[in-house]
């Protein structure tokens, strides 16, 4: 009965955090994601631009961890198999947020575009099924600056 | 050339569903899922029960010798009501009841497994004569007899497996604690039908020791009593044993479908047992 109830705490505490977390983090995604459209993302690795610019290797990484809710949505969700919708948000949140971060840095540099832009990912409890869910996600490319 | 990184529309990459509703859809495919298995599994136990041999059950049941209480007088004096008892119900070979007893203030009796009785104190305190004792030791013989207790305990064993199954393949052991850990330790319930098997069985046994079956309504009147000042009624459907009233009205109708005459010189209970039942170490 004790675990039941540490359960059902974990469980609706998760949903509410995660969920705020959540609706915070779009908002803030989508406002930077305005900020810095002027630095440019291309996955092209020859640069568009004819005139010569000095180039710099950029990254933006994230690490992102489940919440208990999400967890346990995806564990009931791979008995029955289909898309884990819990972790797309995630997973979506993380990809963004490791592009505006790689952005960021390019802007500081000066630069106004990025070009041979490259995802990668991490798991990082590796294969333990019973460990926590993180993952992280990095973005990286070639920063270029007008000279 | 111009270029420009146009902003991706939102929810492509991500599901608009409500976070919640894909829960409780998961949720309830779940527990329907885990319902039809629940049933399919307790029948299949109960099909299997009888053909585990006795031999099996005391040796699952020897893992917990250490837990009953230690033998004295009075569970000397059930044993030998109970081997009386035991000659009069038929057991099949092999098949050996052993009686404990607990000094503690409980109503309760109950049978488990490997042929073990475990009475209490209270309902020793409340038997009105040796018959009304023997019917429920009878009863709990009985429940031994026609292997209730293997039954309840496969299912339960069935169960907790098919937990641990899930909640290995969910990856995590989250699920199969919220589904509840069907332990093997926990006390076996019986079903309403298999209590009415018992006390048609109890009953005949009654008659053939005693002649006659007195006293044997007396231990329902007895719980009758009791529940009044319990948990409160129950409706009989939520309730695993019969209702009282109905097992008495079962009693009437069992012993005169078969002329056992339901009076008749009843025999008390030995003084030392009854100054025992009531001057306990509580």
């Amino acid at each position: 009965m004790a675990d039941l109830i540490i359960f059902l705490a974990l469980l609706a505490s998760g949903y509410t955090v995660g969920r705020i977390a959540e609706r915070r983090h779009y908002r803030s995604i989508v406002a930077r994601e305005k900020d810095m459209a002027n630095v440019m993302v291309f996955t092209n690795r020859f640069p568009p631009l004819t005139q010569l610019a000095s180039q710099a290797l950029v990254t933006g990484s994230v690490v992102v961890s489940e919440d208990y809710f999400k967890r346990v949505v995806s564990g009931l969700q791979s008995l029955f198999g289909g898309r884990l919708r819990a972790y797309e948000s995630l997973l979506d949140r993380a990809r963004r947020e490791a592009v505006l971060r790689m952005k960021q840095e390019a802007r500081d540099k000066g630069a106004k575009m990025i070009i041979n832009v490259k995802f990668q990912t991490f798991s990082i409890p590796g294969r333990n099924p019973n460990s926590f869910g993180a993952v992280e996600v990095m973005a990286y490319g070639t920063a270029l600056t007008p000279r | 050339m111009e270029y420009h990184n146009p902003q991706p529309p939102e929810g492509i990459n991500v599901s608009q569903t409500h976070p919640l509703l894909d829960f409780l859809r998961l949720l309830g495919g779940l527990l329907v899922i885990a319902a039809i298995v629940f049933v399919a599994l307790a029948l299949l136990a109960d099909k299997v029960a009888k053909y585990v041999p006795f031999g099996k059950e005391l040796e699952i049941s020897s893992r917990f010798a250490d837990d009953f209480p230690a033998p004295g007088p009075t569970s000397a004096y059930l044993q030998d009501l109970a081997d009386r008892v035991v000659a009069a119900q038929e057991l099949p070979a092999g098949m050996r009841i052993r009686m404990h007893y607990v000094d503690s203030s409980t109503v309760n009796a109950f049978a488990t497994l490997g042929g073990n009785v475990i009475f209490f104190r209270g309902l020793i305190g409340k038997m009105p004569s040796e018959n009304a004792l023997a019917m429920v030791i009878s009863h709990e013989i009985a429940h031994v007899k026609l292997r209730h207790p293997i039954s309840t305990f496969g299912r339960g064993l069935a169960i907790g497996i098919l937990v641990a199954m899930v909640s290995a393949g969910s990856g995590s052991d989250i699920v199969g604690r919220a589904l509840g850990n069907a332990g093997l330790l926990t006390a076996l319930t019986f079903s309403r039908s298999q209590e009415s098997a018992a006390d048609a069985a109890a009953l005949r046994t009654l008659a053939r020791i005693y002649g006659h079956v007195a006293g044997a309504d007396e231990v329902f009147k007895l719980l009758q009593e009791e529940s009044t000042h319990g948990i409160g009624n129950l409706p009989a459907i939520l309730r695993t044993h019969p209702l009282d009233q109905d097992r008495i009205d079962a009693i009437a109708r069992i012993a005169a479908a078969n002329g056992w005459p339901m009076q008749g010189q009843t025999q008390p209970l030995p003084e030392a047992i009854r100054r025992l039942a009531k001057e306990s170490k509580e």
